[in-house]
């Protein structure tokens, strides 16, 4: 491992990180939990940095070791004690300075009322730009599953929303 | 299974309810919460994080 290589991948971890906290935020819903997420994802790739083909998708091979990571948090987690509700309420905590826009507020809270695996779905297609291709690799599942994950989510938050636009009987 | 939900609804069919103007507003709505948690400044510890990776790789050619 050349010392050149591991500083070209500590300055692309720290070009990636704000995304890394994006993504884990919308999974974990708590700051604090998200960014332990983070960190452990940092770990573990740093850890694995070998494994890592240049010149691949570095973003991709990253969400991909954070979504396992999560997934095996929860995993443990479904063992122990539920959530307190507190911890709920704060799902996707929304920065002070958004929370002026009761818009926002609103979209947090039907966000986290979707399905992990839909919100992970919305995120990687409607917020990353990533191709149902590579998400679908990144998820493990097949592209039409991840497809239809994204249209429910989608269909989800509009009923949450707005539920006077879903439309509708007429739309043949 | 006694949900009448359609769990198994077809996603044409889930797509073909949400009018344009919906989707579109909901996408920018996500975008613009995401880009927000995206733009928030980097807390102290990763830079710390990454520091002390970069000291575990070893040969980083100063100090010793």
């Amino acid at each position: 491992m050349s010392a050149e290589r591991d500083q070209q991948m500590q300055a692309d971890l720290a070009q990636l990180l704000p995304n890394l906290r994006a993504f884990a935020r919308s999974l974990a819903g708590t700051v604090d939990r998200a960014d332990d997420l983070v960190q452990e994802t940092l770990v573990k790739a740093w850890q694995n940095r070998e494994s890592f083909a240049m010149g691949s998708n570095l973003k991709a091979w990253l969400f991909t070791i954070l979504r396992n990571t999560f997934l095996s948090l929860e995993r443990k987690k479904r063992f122990e004690v539920s959530d307190p509700d507190g911890e709920h309420a704060n799902r996707m905590a929304v920065p002070a300075s958004q929370t002026a826009h009761m818009d926002a507020v609103d979209f947090s809270e039907a966000f986290a009322k979707l399905a992990p695996d839909h919100r992970e779905a919305l995120i990687l297609i409607g917020a990353e730009g990533f191709s149902y291709e590579d998400a679908a690799l990144m998820c493990g599942c097949a592209v039409g599953t991840l497809k239809s994950r994204v249209n429910r989510a989608r269909t989800k938050l509009a009923s949450l929303l707005e539920p006077d636009r879903i439309i509708s009987d007429d739309a043949a | 299974m006694t949900d009448h939900r359609n769990e198994q609804g077809t996603a044409k069919q889930d797509a073909a309810e949400l009018h344009p103007d919906v989707q579109e507003r909901l996408g920018a709505k996500l975008r613009e919460t995401y880009n927000g948690v995206v733009s928030e400044p980097l807390p102290e510890r990763f830079t710390r994080l990454l520091e002390q990776l970069m000291e575990t790789s070893g040969n980083t050619g100063d100090g010793q």
